[in-house]
């Protein structure tokens, strides 16, 4: 009976120690140091070499100065470089680090209608604040650099065809207006130049301000400059007074006023409506105070 | 041997300083070990604009084959009807970006309440499903609470890819194992933003060290009104979203 006890002893001896031998060689050394993982394998991944530079001025801006300094000042300022030339385009897509390392062989892409429309083609689910076009109808066949400059797309390249510095106008009014070019060049068909510029460098001008960086004279031949141009028919929309009046004035503050004076006439009544509108409590007040009273009522009723 | 009382008090005395100051010194390793790192991301809904930047990025840094359909990170687009009706969907991880527009056509317009972008990625759980039940201990979260998979010790068994919430988790067509976003691992130990943030044109991403009080992430958590994915399976992730409704799932 003791010799049955002491085969098992012994086998169950043998075969621990056969198992842990075996252990011993297939476990690496390091796995358990820090947790149930191979130790090694942090590092292992800690050393791949990144592809994506990040960093712009010290690589990109050594040899693209004149593009950096335009994308510095423009409002694409802070979208990585590589964000639209290294993931998509007409090249072979590189991330940046093999063009650091050999810049004639891999080529970054540049220059592809596709590239902008990843951001701006019009989408219901794509948030209001970034710029958006429907593709289909916003020059179909055309490429976006013809028109726009993607390091600094405030500044749009058309400006090139005129003599005089244009670019005051679209630097100082797109921000208020939409088409000021073109909202000018029809005002200049009908009024002459010296009114024009007696209205933009007035109060009545809610610009006014931003108006009065540009020197008088440089203003003046812009506008001479536009009158003498071709006007380009479907700019230029026939509007009522009313539209006018809500567009320059309304629509600087509000984004939707027309549905806004609705919503505001079904609550206020048409006369409380007018009274709030010329009140203190609404901010915007001083902006329609040299429009009579019953001008406005004409406005509420076409709104109506 | 004698001892003599005067001996004796110098000998305690020597004795308790030595452990004072070992203590001292104890207590100073302790609070260098306490300034840990824990890597998060937070994502801000209101500026996602679906350009699908990151996941080719994505794609491209960490070699995941551009047609294989699966993602590190992808987007999914929301739309939620009047009759609270979920739609979501995800074209090839939005790496195309989005141009079709499902409103209009199968949705009618008036009917859409709300529809946005999600950014998706790994969450890199606090307590991570997908490490519980791996078999071998291939995967693992490291100290800095970045989630990995050892490629040499997985065997692809699959159970991570089923375990994991947020199906974050793929089989890697390549190296044929299991995989997944890893922050870029790679970069942010050199001092690099993993490269979706790198690439995200809004500042959509934002990545950091919630531990450190000076880091932008820091600073969100602490002020804004951040919520998380699936928060009731308890797998504490540590990718936090600004601006999710509900209906993210």
């Amino acid at each position: 009976m003791l010799n049955q006890v002491h085969r098992v002893i012994l086998v169950i001896i043998v075969l621990f120690i056969f198992v842990s031998i075996i252990r011993e060689i297939v476990v690496p050394e390091d796995f358990g140091v820090a947790g149930h993982f191979r130790y090694s394998n942090i590092k292992e991944w800690e050393q791949l070499e990144p592809k994506l530079v990040g960093e712009y001025k010290e690589t990109c801006a050594t040899c693209h100065t004149k593009q950096f300094k335009e994308w510095n000042e423009g409002i694409h300022a802070g979208i990585s470089c590589e964000t639209c030339h290294a993931l998509v385009g007409n090249v072979e897509r590189y991330p940046g680090r093999l063009h650091l390392s050999n810049p004639s062989k891999y080529k970054m892409s540049k220059d592809s209608r596709e590239l902008c429309l990843r951001c701006h083609e019009k989408l219901e689910s794509r948030p209001k604040f970034i710029k958006q076009v429907i593709s289909e109808q916003h020059a179909p066949k055309g490429k976006c650099t013809t028109c726009h400059n993607p390091h600094n797309p405030i500044k749009p390249l058309l400006i090139n065809k005129y003599k005089t510095n244009i670019s005051l106008i679209t630097n100082k009014c797109n921000p208020c207006h939409v088409g000021t070019i073109y909202r000018l060049q029809a005002l200049a068909k009908e009024k002459d130049s010296e009114s024009i510029l007696d209205f933009l460098y007035s109060v009545r001008h809610p610009g006014y301000s931003v108006v009065s960086t540009i020197e008088k004279e440089e203003m003046k031949k812009i506008i001479e400059e536009l009158s003498e141009r071709k006007v380009e028919e479907k700019r230029i929309e026939k509007k009522t007074g009313t539209t006018k009046i809500i567009e320059n004035r309304c629509n600087v503050c509000h984004s939707d006023t027309i549905s806004k004076l609705r919503n505001s006439l079904k609550i206020r009544g048409f006369d409380g409506t007018l009274d709030f509108i010329l009140s203190d409590k609404h901010p915007g007040s001083f902006m329609i105070k040299d429009i009579s009273r019953e001008t406005l009522k004409d406005i509420l009723n076409e709104v109506k | 041997m004698k001892v003599s009382r005067r001996r004796f008090i110098k000998m305690l005395s020597v004795v308790s300083v030595a452990f004072f100051i070992k203590s001292k010194i104890d207590k100073v390793f302790a609070k260098e070990e306490k300034k840990k790192k824990r890597y998060i991301m937070v994502v801000d809904i209101n500026k996602c604009i679906g350009c699908g930047s990151c996941v080719i990025a994505c794609k491209l840094e960490n070699e995941v084959p551009l047609d294989a359909e699966v993602y590190r990170t992808w987007v999914e687009r929301y739309i939620v009807t009047k009759d609270h009706k979920v739609y979501v969907d995800s074209i090839k991880g939005g790496i195309d970006a989005y141009k079709k527009n499902p409103i209009g056509k199968e949705i009618k317009k008036e009917d859409v309440i709300k529809t946005f972008f999600v950014p998706k990625l790994c969450n890199q759980c606090e307590n991570p499903s997908c490490v519980q039940v791996c078999p071998v201990g291939a995967t693992y979260k490291t100290e800095d609470g970045v989630v990995l998979v050892d490629r040499k010790w997985c065997i692809g068994c699959g159970y991570c890819i089923q375990a994991c919430p947020y199906g974050a988790r793929f089989f890697h067509p390549v190296v044929k194992t299991a995989d997944k976003c890893t922050f870029c691992y790679h970069r942010i130990k050199k001092g690099l933003k993993p490269a979706c943030v790198t690439v995200c044109p809004t500042r959509a991403r934002i990545f950091g060290d919630k531990m450190n009080p000076n880091d932008e992430v820091y600073k969100i958590l602490k002020n804004e009104k951040v919520n998380v994915l699936k928060p009731e399976t308890g797998n504490e992730p540590q990718v936090f979203y600004i601006g999710m409704s509900k209906e993210v799932r």
